[in-house]
């Protein structure tokens, strides 16, 4: 795992929005990587900064107001930031695949589905594709997520099909190329429990047949537990944690981890009520020189008011926290 | 569909019907007397006399608003007392004029408004969408018969780009009448070039006519464009790869477009209203001409009639409006 | 920011809180530059409108004095914008007739709202035949192009300034009761009326405390962008020889008579439509900067 090299490979990368109020750093010096099969969950509350990351690694966040000013992008070893709109575009769809969180509002409301479906792949193929090729991969695909009756869902228009329907139709969409990477982005949050459960077991099928490379984003750690083999947690822009999933559960290293742990409903646990965490993210227009979450953490004392970087804990778990002594094992993934 | 349209017609009747009260309240409830104002402000006492009896003046209101519906489903609206013929008549003639008038500016007003709010909303806050806006802004503040006198004045005496106004010169052999719209008859008649030269005298009228229409145009696509450039559809095309040509002009205009057809019925209708201004300026005999002519030498029936039709034509196109909306729109087209 | 965490606990933060937002809607609106150029272009309207008399270098001219021999003079340092057929100096003229046309707009945009904001109202909060026939009415009058309908009026009644404002103000209102019928509409259920109405406040309250506040953005906005039409419409008015009449100082009017002598005696034509235009233009350009702070969801 460590010989190869990651299909995607994030580095010190860092976006401020700019407003009239100023430059609103919305995400600071980032670093996450991944191996080939690997599924990873980015985990963290609303407005942490994780669908902008993903967004915009890929170009798709309008710049002006974003504006990336550090880092690099590496996908298969070739470096994206700096390509023109033109290069992105080939990059996305074809290397890139995204699902996203409403499949109500990602589909679009004037057009049938096969047309969506078709115009998708042969958009993703760079033209080469025909038409009618491209129907053919496209029921292809609609049958590989199991949506009943592909021929006629074809000609309808997505206000005629439900939302979990929509969503695997939407899956069919970013996997039609057979993409190195698929980012989902809260791809059940908007679902009833009973096609959420559908859904996370039709993503872990696809990942296991289709040997996918998959970040799978949420807020929810019970979510990302059925599909993802390791977590990163982001607060307020950063990662402040980093740790295959089994540890994340079971030693949970960051006091803002433990919060989202303590959150979680647990089915053999009884308590009286689910922990919340005080308080609100940080002011990103100014935000803290030190750690971010320590206004709202119990442990927080003076040295955090310097900047923290990510600290190695145990193999391939690492955790920006001062409470922890970086210790030097041999993982070196994600050595500065 | 048809259920769509019989519904809709329906209620146009009743429509038309309420339109009809609104005309008759004007003659009959404003102060003064409707015999008088039917019969001209040069009427001897006996003409009134003669006229209150023949069109039943002094009879009760409900009556009197039975025989008026009677007359007009008839086709009788009264007689003119400046052109001493039938409204019908007069109306007849005018108003294929007129319409071919507003329909060319329409046109004009469409296929500039749309392409300019589409870019205006792509440079969002950059030099062409200034330079668009600045249009827009002008446009919905010009005053119509200004602006016709002016175009006329510069573009016309001055430069003599353009006739003065009228339908066409002396010497252009007038197409035998088919439709009363003189473009459309000479292309009848295989006559393409009368057919252009009757578009050449339309060209100033029909610039003034356009420019609150087109400036309305442009701020609505210009807002719809922009909003609908946010929207999660656009982001999922903009995922797959699929071009920014494809997404703006077919992706994002299919959904912008439903608002602007709203506008372009609404200022169709005003149109309609502009021609009493514009048709003065232009001397381009048409129905609204007619109208202001009738106004001023306070011809009473024609002014009502001319009322009377121009809501009718207005109703007309906003239920067509709403049939192009049923074909764009799936969800709406369902609904019904 | 920093005060906000200590001071809203206190009943007596609400007031520098209303003060801030204020300020706040005072700096967005501040921020764009065309609705800067429409406040100042409204202002200066305005005080033109009040100081017009005093401004104008003869204000005699603005009734009817007749002074042939300087008559179709040509714009100069004396007659900023040049005399009319009768010798009338057109800048006193304009400035004048600034008063009319602001007069105009205010009656017009004032009925429409007397007589659309309670319909609007009535329309939103009961149900029955009522609101329904009020509604049909509306849309009949909304399905005439409103400038057709004022001509018939103004055909009825007469020629005339007086006549031609009522005109317009009766084509004018039910832009106001759709508006009004809307917004109602979607607030009546919103659970804050709900919440009032279980604490047993009478309808009447709720409509004058709950509903109309939250009413008043929009009209604020329309009636902005209504002032430049309304003006538009009188001066179209005017211009057809429905509105005020010559010699009286109304700048549609004027148009019309400098129409006649066009190409040669120009400045007769061309003045009086660029104070219709600024004057419309700068309404306009107020409208929208006050709905992109009041009412940003209304496009």
């Amino acid at each position: 795992m460590m010989d190869s090299t990651p299909i995607l490979d994030i580095r010190d990368f860092s976006l401020v929005f700019d407003t009239f109020d100023g430059a609103y750093h919305a995400i600071d010096k980032v670093d996450l990587s991944l191996a080939a099969g690997e599924a990873v969950a980015l985990v963290g509350e609303t407005g942490c900064g994780k669908s902008v990351l993903t967004r915009a690694a890929f170009g798709l966040v309008p710049s002006p107001p974003a504006r990336i000013t550090s880092g690099s992008v590496r996908l298969d070893g070739r470096e994206l930031l700096g390509l023109s709109d033109r290069e992105l575009r080939g990059v996305r769809g074809k290397d890139v695949a995204m699902i996203f969180q409403d499949p109500m509002t990602y589909l679009n409301p004037v057009f049938r589905i096969g047309t969506q479906l078709t115009d998708a792949i042969r958009a993703q193929s760079g033209g080469k594709v025909k038409r009618a090729e491209a129907r053919d991969i496209a029921l292809g695909m609609l049958e590989k997520v199991h949506l009943p009756n592909p021929e006629r869902q074809f000609k309808a228009y997505p206000h005629e099909l439900s939302g979990g329907m929509r969503q695997r139709i939407l899956i069919a969409m970013a996997l039609a190329a057979k993409p190195k990477l698929l980012i989902a982005d809260e791809p059940t949050t908007a679902l009833d429990v009973t096609i959420q459960a559908q859904i996370l077991d039709l993503m872990a099928e696809l990942v296991e047949d289709m040997g996918l490379t998959m970040i799978m984003i949420s807020h929810d750690l019970g979510v990302v537990a059925q599909v993802c083999s390791r977590v990163a947690v982001m607060y307020a822009g950063k990662i402040v944690e980093d740790a295959p999933i089994g540890q994340i559960f079971d030693a949970p290293a960051h006091p803002y981890t433990k919060g989202l742990l303590d959150a979680l409903p647990h089915p053999f646990k009884r308590v009286e009520r689910l922990a919340s965490i005080p308080g609100t993210l940080p002011d990103l227009l100014n935000p803290p020189k030190g750690c971010r979450f320590a206004q709202r953490c119990a442990s927080a004392h003076a040295a955090c008011d310097a900047p923290v970087g990510l600290r190695r804990v145990a193999p391939q778990h690492t955790v920006a926290c001062t409470l922890f002594e970086d210790t030097p094992m041999k993982d070196p993934v994600h050595e500065h | 569909m048809t259920r769509l349209i019989l519904k809709r017609l329906g209620m146009m009747v009743v429509m038309l019907l309420g339109l009809a009260i609104i005309t008759f309240s004007i003659a009959n409830i404003a102060p003064g007397d409707p015999a008088r104002l039917a019969a001209g402000p040069d009427a001897t006492p006996e003409m009134v006399e003669q006229i209150r009896e023949t069109r039943g003046f002094d009879k009760p209101l409900p009556v009197r608003f039975a025989l008026y519906v009677g007359q007009l489903v008839r086709g009788d609206l009264g007689t003119s007392v400046y052109t001493g013929r039938s409204v019908s008549d007069d109306i007849a003639q005018f108003l294929p004029a007129t319409m071919e008038l507003v329909f060319f500016a329409i046109t004009i007003a469409i296929v500039f408004g749309i392409p300019l709010g589409t870019l205006a909303a792509l440079w969002q806050n950059r030099f062409p969408d200034h330079g668009i806006r600045l249009i827009a802004v002008s446009g919905a503040a010009l005053p119509m018969f200004w602006l016709g006198l002016m175009l006329q004045w510069y573009l016309a005496l001055e430069l003599g780009w353009f006739p003065l106004g009228g339908r066409l010169g002396v010497f252009d052999d007038v197409p035998p009448q088919i439709t009363g719209m003189i473009t459309i008859d000479a292309l009848l008649n295989g006559d393409p070039r009368t057919a252009l030269t009757a578009l050449w005298y339309m060209v100033l009228p029909a610039a003034a006519l356009s420019l609150p229409a087109l400036a309305a145009i442009i701020r609505v696509n210009r807002a719809e464009m922009l909003e609908v450039l946010g929207r999660d559809y656009v982001i999922n095309a903009k995922a797959q790869g699929i071009g920014p040509l494809r997404i703006t002009a077919i992706y994002a205009q299919k959904n912008a477009i439903l608002p602007s057809l709203a506008m372009i019925g609404l200022r169709f209708g005003w149109m309609l209203g502009g021609t009493v201004l514009v048709e003065g300026v232009f001397d381009f005999p048409g129905i609204g001409l007619y109208a202001a002519k009738a106004a001023v030498s306070s011809d009473f029936e024609p002014i009502m009639a001319v009322t009377l039709i121009l809501g009718a034509a207005f109703m007309f196109t906003n239920l067509l409006i709403d049939l192009a909306y049923a074909v764009l729109d799936p969800r709406v087209r369902n609904q019904v | 920011m920093t005060s906000a965490s200590s001071a809203s606990a206190t009943p007596t933060a609400r007031r520098p809180m209303k003060y801030r937002e204020t300020r706040r809607l005072i700096r967005t609106y501040s921020r764009s530059f065309s609705s800067m150029v429409g406040l100042v272009i409204v202002a200066l309207f305005l005080l033109i409108a009040a100081f017009g008399p005093l401004l104008a270098p003869y204000p005699e001219d603005a009734y009817g004095a007749v002074d042939f021999s300087a008559k179709l003079l040509p714009p100069s340092p004396e007659h900023w914008f040049g005399t009319d057929q009768v010798g009338s100096d057109i800048l006193s003229r304009v400035l004048i007739g600034a008063r009319t046309t602001l007069q105009i707009g205010l009656t017009v945009t004032g009925i429409a709202i007397l007589i659309g904001v309670p319909l609007g109202m009535i329309a939103g909060m009961t149900s029955g035949w009522l609101p329904e026939a009020i509604m049909r009415v509306t849309d009949i009058f909304l399905s005439i192009p409103g400038l057709i309908l004022a001509i018939a009026i103004v055909g009825a009644l007469g020629p005339g300034i007086g006549n031609a404002m009522v005109a317009l103000a009766l084509v004018w209102w039910p832009g106001y009761v759709r508006l009004v019928q809307a917004k109602t509409l979607s607030q009546r259920n919103e659970t804050y009326v709900d919440a009032a109405r279980a604490l047993g406040a009478g309808p009447l309250r709720v409509v004058f405390v709950h509903v109309l506040p939250n009413c008043l953005s929009p009209i604020i906005v329309k009636a902005s962008m209504d002032m430049g039409l309304a003006i538009l419409a009188a001066a179209s008015l005017g211009f057809l020889g429905l509105g005020a009449q010559p010699p009286y100082p109304e700048w549609g009017a004027m148009v019309s008579t400098g129409r006649s002598y066009l190409p040669d005696w120009w400045w007769c034509t061309l003045f009086p439509g660029l104070a219709i235009y600024f004057t419309v233009l700068g309404f306009n350009l107020m409208g929208d900067g006050l709905r992109d702070v009041l009412d940003p969801r209304q496009r």
